[in-house]
């Protein structure tokens, strides 16, 4: 069976939320930096330009992390606990015949996936969900094996 | 570009809400770095018959150098709340006070009010003086008897309302130069400054 998903790639997203992390906070500081910096050589002269000044570094700045925790630290967050939700839990597999329905929803926060149908030897049909991250392979109309955890796949095989 | 704007518009609140509280952050720091001091400001309280004054400019062309405001509180004693009024703003914050004998009466004027010394007595016009225990602590600015007064545009009453007024200097404050107890103040004599041409309004 073909993993989807495996420790290593666990590891790598770890880390990489680590870097992003790191990234938000350099760039807080950067911009916090600047705007304590302003306050020291602030006198009754020089007070309203240095508070636009401060104003528009701290909302630009802010703004910049916003963005960056929004779209990019949690979507990792998400990730890392979709794939340790899938890694560590106990799943069952299940075979049949797949139909792809081609749509695309949301499993949960920032995580989309694939639904697709699949048909047992009996006739009773399931929804899954393959990670929209991952390359599909077109198992469409295919006999397969599939390992899935809460309807989500996580091993598949093409079978006979 | 146009999915980062996309994604901007997804959380637009979050960002609003950002800036909005960056403009109030910052203004309320700026506005305490840049306040006015108590060493830099004067406040003049005068309690009197009605709640207007209008010499301001001309008493604050009078400021020396050094002080950036000058600050008027105006109350009439016909309001409800005089005495706290008093207390607060005048006793608690001002430098220089008018008031009417009628709120001089207690043991406490020896310990709010400045004493003025002799020459400054000689300095400042005066109509007579307030003393308790020999010491000078007010300067008459209006005397009920004759009708007399120092500073023409303040409402003192009429009838049997009229009292005789005085100016005094709390003896808190930072601006009161030689009358001053604390050392290192005399070189702000600000509030004398102020009374010498309230005094002559």
């Amino acid at each position: 069976m073909r993993e989807l998903y495996s420790k290593e790639r666990l590891l790598r997203l770890r880390s990489a939320i680590k870097r992003s992390v790191l990234v938000a906070v350099c760039v807080f500081l950067f911009f916090f930096i600047i705007c304590t910096t302003v306050c020291f050589f602030t006198d009754r002269t020089n007070a309203t330009l240095l508070k636009i000044f401060n104003i528009v570094i701290s909302g630009v700045g802010g703004c910049v992390v916003i963005y960056w925790v929004l779209n990019r630290i949690l979507p990792l967050i998400a990730r890392r606990d979709y794939m340790e939700s899938l890694l560590f839990s106990a799943g069952r597999t299940v075979s049949g015949t797949v139909e792809d329905t081609g749509i695309v929803s949301t499993v949960s926060r920032y995580i989309y996936a694939r639904e697709l149908r699949l048909i047992n030897d009996e006739g009773n049909a399931f929804l899954l969900y393959w990670d929209n991250e991952i390359p599909f392979p077109d198992l469409n109309d295919k006999r397969v094996e599939l390992r899935i955890v809460h309807n989500r796949i996580v091993a598949y095989e093409v079978t006979k | 570009m146009k999915t980062v704007i996309g994604k901007i518009k997804k959380n637009i609140w979050l960002y609003l809400v950002w800036i909005l509280a960056v403009c109030i952050f910052w203004s309320w720091l700026f506005g305490m770095l840049t306040q006015v001091t108590k060493e830099e400001k004067i406040v003049v309280f005068i309690g009197s018959g009605s709640l207007s004054f209008d010499r301001y400019d001309e008493l604050n062309k009078a400021r020396p150098e050094y002080i950036l405001e000058l600050e008027l509180n105006v109350h009439t004693t016909a309001e409800k709340n005089f005495s706290e009024s008093l207390n607060i703003f005048g006793i608690g914050e001002s430098d220089i006070l008018i008031l009417p004998e009628s709120y001089l009466q207690n043991e406490s004027t020896e310990v709010v009010y400045a004493e003025i010394s002799a020459a400054y007595c000689s300095l400042l016009p005066n109509l007579g003086t307030l003393e308790r225990n020999g010491k000078v602590y007010g300067l008459k600015i209006h005397d009920k008897e004759t009708h007399e007064s120092l500073i023409s545009c303040l409402d003192y009453g009429e009838g049997d309302g009229e009292e005789n007024y005085y100016i005094l200097f709390n003896r808190k404050s930072m601006h009161l130069g030689e009358l001053s107890s604390s050392e290192g103040a005399s070189e702000r004599d600000g509030a004398i400054v102020i009374a010498r041409r309230l005094l002559s309004l």
